[in-house]
């Protein structure tokens, strides 16, 4: 109960406690500046325009609680000339404001969320260019359909080195299906709708650049839709652990404009 | 030892049956998660339906007989009458066993007629369903048979001693939980 | 309470007495924080220097690391095992098995828990436990390596990994016990708050850490039986041919598995309906401790006491409607993920209403800087900036591109581990002196606090850079990925503050365990705190009052009154 501890621990440490927090906002807020999302190449730009607008407010909350906070504890350090605590422990009106403050902000992050996803998920256009994406330890199979657009069954007993997606070509719709290997490549500027399945364990289809992310799941068929809208090579991730390998589960996709895309398919589809 | 360490509010009454309650809610979800996966893998293509073998039917009605054993014990052991009440117990436990007993025989009925445990996904979860609830069983003969021994021993006083009441509610969850499980095995998929 | 004659092994192994299984809890998850920061290091060492070879290690690690350069097995099994020990063996165990069996009692004017047998069986349920999963390290195949998620199919195929052999089993079985261990105390905690508070300790006075303990006991009781069941069925699945996670057609090592029809989701399910509540059975008790120091060292009441008391139960509740929100990218239905976007978003409020109390609980304060404070007020920056980073994961539709990258990595270190962690801190060096006697060496304490705080922010604040430039988590190499590259310079910053972060909880093994003897010795009060605890001796015996239980007469936070001359009315006083 003597004073003379109290009136030490009160002294360097409030004040480091401010600078460290006000320090920590300026180099975080500095730091993050200095990085940002992979450039874009799909049409998903609305979704790091919401990242953005969740940035910028998340942000300012971070900034002002951290500033204020800091501020309150240098402020209210218990050496300071005159230091007092008071017992004043209540306020509907202040608990009423944050509780009810949060939520008013939280309605449009959420609502723009839900309508940027339902865009997502929104099906494919019929003229989207559709390719099968097969997934399997550690390396990716893309599977085009052919003239026919139409992908032939595939059958598990038939996993070989030479068919590696199990295709069975006694399926008619098979007859004309070719695959590339850690190779995707698309059209720019069309819908592109591509299926995904696994051979074995889950996989993430990632790619970086067009904000598109799906697990694959064996046992089911999953799917992402997406348009490309920059030409280049851009990188395919596996973003779900799917074994010792996982970390060089990579694939290289070209986007190509459509006159290179339809020579590129002249030249490599079999049968044309 | 314990007595003396409870708190000044304490009856040890209602702690023990509290903490019975707060037991069985838990079991409660442990069986709810079983149900829901039912549910789920219930939609897959690969469900098929299962005869359930018909002694399970003679089972159920052996469960519902030894809720009325144990309940006639209860009463035996409030009136003071702790001869009564041990043969009640008693017959509790033997039809708890004898309900083990009829489990494993609808299991062996099972593997005769070509259905094993992993034959398909409602087989699987017969097994593990009766397996889980088997084991809950099991330990209500165990706390059944430590009342006799308890009773028997003179250990066990009429109008103090809470344990018969709480192995009654304990006993009485295991055969609801029984009827809930046969529902669910024979009317869900 | 006349305990005469008790034997080294009634005292302090087979203990019933509710502070000493506390003790026993917090040297088991300190042994166990130690070895999953050893784990942590290691997974640093390589992700700040790729594939280097570090002769010397050969002779710790013989198989992992093999002619001194981490080989990709091990490298999975040490984050899969670095989760589930810090989450459950750690975090778990030291805030809510070891605070809550240590002061729950104490808090509400009890002898002892409820079940004191339970209690003790319960310690020594999970000391197998940790046992097995250590062992796990050493079995053919290496421990464990599906992560601490433990995913099939990857999870229940033993071809798939290394790992999902002997380690995935032994893993399975070591989660068994802890789950046994942490619904028996569960159940202890609920029963005992409810019935064995002391005259006069209405709910609405208890300490909010009470009212965290209380919560996290029925989140433990009803959440835990899901991942029984999970284990189970995944048991069954890998060794005894059923398909309940593993559908057909699964082809692995030249292989067609017998499998048929199953849905590695429902896994998923059921691990989340569990692990998102286990989420706030960390946290929940970190924010209680945090309230209760605050208030000490602000000598101010907590602020809006009533509405912290409902943020708990509000955030309990929904904990159980949000477990989707890891799913988003899962397959699974895209409608029920708007669904858990509504209701994530929802555990923002009260999150808040924490967050703004605790700024105007440390507004008007006169606040003492002793380290429990610092950690306090270091758990309230923390809680925030991890809170807000959840929004980002919380929002399905930004999801997509943050899911699974280190951006995820940053924000759980920060809100779950970092809260947790810092909570316990302050916890341990607030409570100590009821715990040993002695106070912890607050020089020390200090050296402690600021080294941990300043590495955990350069440590996590970091990862949410790599995230948002695309860095995927549990990858053995970025440098595979051209677009990872540039990042390697944060990669090496983030291990070298790792280490330093390590090396400081070094100082804080080292104070508590010569504190234990070599510590100033304390008052039964030496903060001048109003909590029901600081009423008992020193060194509380078993049976914690020498004579008859206090009654309570007011709430824990009866600070700064202005009708008394004393800074504090200690809730034993009238």
């Amino acid at each position: 109960m003597a004073d003379e501890p109290r009136a030490k621990e009160g002294g360097f440490q409030g004040v480091a406690m401010a600078i460290s927090l006000w320090g920590i906002v300026l180099l975080s807020v500095f730091f993050f500046l200095r990085y940002d999302v992979p450039e874009l190449a799909s049409d998903r730009g609305y979704l790091d325009t919401l990242f953005y607008v969740i940035l910028g407010i998340t942000g300012a909350a971070y900034i002002l609680y951290q500033v204020a906070l800091g501020w309150v504890i240098y402020r209210f350090r218990g050496n300071r000339a005159g230091a007092a605590s008071s017992h004043w422990h209540e306020s509907h009106k202040l608990e009423w404001t944050w509780t009810l403050g949060t939520a008013l902000i939280l309605v449009p992050i959420v609502w723009t969320g839900l309508v940027h996803w339902e865009r997502v998920k929104a099906p494919a256009p019929d003229d989207a260019v559709a390719v099968m994406a097969v997934g399997a330890q550690f390396q990716w199979d893309f599977q085009y359909p052919g003239a026919d657009g139409e992908f032939g069954r595939f059958d598990p007993q038939l996993y070989s080195i030479e068919n590696q997606i199990g295709l069975d070509r006694d399926d008619p719709a098979a007859s004309d299906d070719w695959v590339l290997t850690n190779q995707l490549v698309l059209p720019v500027g069309r819908p592109a709708r591509i299926l995904l399945r696994s051979k074995d364990v889950q996989h993430a289809f990632f790619l970086p650049n067009f904000r598109v992310k799906q697990d694959l799941v064996p046992g089911m068929l999953t799917e992402v839709v997406f348009t490309p809208v920059k030409t280049g090579s851009y990188e395919v991730a596996c973003a779900e652990l799917c074994g010792l390998g996982h970390y060089r589960m990579r694939a290289f996709l070209e986007v190509m404009d459509e006159a290179d895309y339809q020579a590129w398919l002249a030249e490599n589809a079999p049968g044309s | 030892m314990t007595a003396a360490v409870s708190g000044a509010m304490a009856d040890r009454r209602q702690v023990n049956r509290l903490g019975l309650l707060v037991g069985l809610g838990g079991i409660t979800m442990l069986f709810a998660a079983f149900t829901s996966a039912y549910i789920v893998r219930s939609g897959g293509a690969d469900w098929v339906a299962l005869e359930l073998p018909p002694i399970l039917w003679l089972n159920t009605v052996l469960i519902a007989l030894s809720s009325g054993t144990l309940e006639a014990a209860r009463r035996a052991f409030r009136a003071g009458r702790l001869a009564s009440f041990r043969s009640w117990s008693a017959a509790t436990a033997a039809l708890g066993t004898g309900f083990l007993a009829g489990q494993y025989a609808g299991w062996l009925q099972l593997n005769e007629a070509g259905v094993f445990l992993q034959s398909h996904p409602k087989s699987s979860f017969f097994f593990v369903l009766t397996g889980v609830h088997g084991v809950h069983l099991v330990a209500g003969v165990i706390a059944l048979l430590a009342l006799f021994g308890l009773a028997a021993t003179g250990r066990l006083v009429p109008g103090r001693s809470d344990a018969p009441a709480l192995t009654a509610i304990y006993w009485h969850f295991t055969g609801g939980l029984w009827l809930y499980l046969l529902a669910v095995l024979s009317l869900l998929g | 309470m006349a305990h005469a004659k008790e034997s080294f092994i009634s005292k302090y192994i087979f203990s019933f007495d509710h502070k000493m299984i506390g003790k026993q809890y917090f040297t088991l998850a300190m042994i166990m924080g130690f070895i999953g920061g050893i784990l942590a290091v290691l997974i640093r060492l390589q992700l700040g220097f790729p594939s280097q070879p570090w002769p010397f290690l050969e002779n710790l690690f013989p198989v992992g690391m093999a002619s001194g350069i981490m080989t990709p097995e091990f490298y999975v099994s040490l984050f899969t095992m670095h989760g589930t020990i810090m989450v459950f063996f750690l975090l778990s165990l030291l805030p809510v098995s070891g605070f809550g069996n240590f002061l729950i009692p104490l808090q509400i004017g009890a002898r002892d828990m409820a079940f004191p047998f339970l209690n003790m069986l319960s310690f020594w349920t999970v000391v197998p436990g940790a046992i097995i999963i250590i062992i796990s390290f050493f079995v053919e195949g290496g421990a464990a390596a599906s992560g601490w998620t433990a995913y099939p199919p990857l999870s229940a195929i033993r071809s798939a990994i290394p790992g999902s052999g002997a380690g995935q089993t032994l893993w399975l079985v070591g989660m068994i016990f802890f789950v046994a261990s942490f619904t028996m105390g569960g159940l202890n905690f609920v029963v005992t708050i409810l019935n064995l508070r002391t005259k006069g300790l209405r709910l609405m006075r208890m300490p909010l850490t009470t009212w965290a303990q209380f919560v996290v006991g029925i989140l433990g009781l009803l959440s835990f039986p899901a991942l029984a069941a999970g284990a189970i069925l995944l048991t069954f699945d890998r060794s005894l041919g059923t398909s309940f996670f593993l559908p057909a057609g699964i082809f692995i090592g030249d292989t067609l598995m017998p499998h048929e029809g199953g849905t590695p989701l429902l896994w998923q399910h059921l691990f989340w309906f569990l692990g998102h509540p286990e989420v706030y059975i960390i946290m929940l008790p970190a924010m209680g401790f945090t309230s209760d120091v605050l208030a000490t060292f602000c000598r101010r009441p907590i602020f809006g006491y009533r509405s912290m008391v409902y943020a708990i139960m509000a955030i309990g509740t929904l904990s159980f409607l949000v477990w989707g929100h890891h799913m988003f990218v899962s397959g699974m239905s895209p409608f029920l993920g708007s669904l858990f976007v509504v209701t994530t978003l929802a555990i923002a409020i009260p999150s808040a209403v924490k967050a703004f109390n605790w700024l105007f609980t440390i507004a008007k304060a006169k606040i003492r800087f002793t380290t429990a404070a610092l950690f306090a007020l270091a758990v309230v920056s923390l809680f925030v900036t991890g809170g807000l980073t959840g929004i980002f994961l919380g929002t399905n539709a930004t999801d997509i591109q943050l899911h699974d990258t280190y951006f995820v990595v940053g924000h759980f270190h920060f809100i779950m581990a970092g809260a947790g962690l810092f909570g316990a801190f302050a916890a341990v060096y607030f409570w100590y002196p009821k715990m040993f006697g002695r106070k912890l060496n607050e020089r020390i304490g200090k050296i402690h606090f600021w080294i941990t705080f300043v590495a955990y922010y350069a440590v996590f604040f970091p990862m949410h850079y790599l995230g948002v430039a695309g860095m995927m988590r549990r990858i053995y190499d970025p440098n595979v990925y051209e677009y990872l590259q540039p990042l390697q310079p944060v990669n090496l910053f983030i291990t070298i503050s790792a280490f330093v972060l390590f090396a400081g909880q070094l100082l804080f093994l080292w104070n508590y365990f010569v504190s234990m003897r070599r510590g100033e010795t304390a008052t039964g009060n030496p903060w001048d705190a109003a909590g029901l605890e600081w009423s008992t001796p020193a060194k509380p015996g078993h049976g914690n009052w020498e004579g008859d239980i206090p009654e309570v007469h007011r709430w824990p936070y009866d600070y700064s009154r202005p009708d008394r001359k004393r800074d504090f009315v200690g809730q034993w006083e009238s």
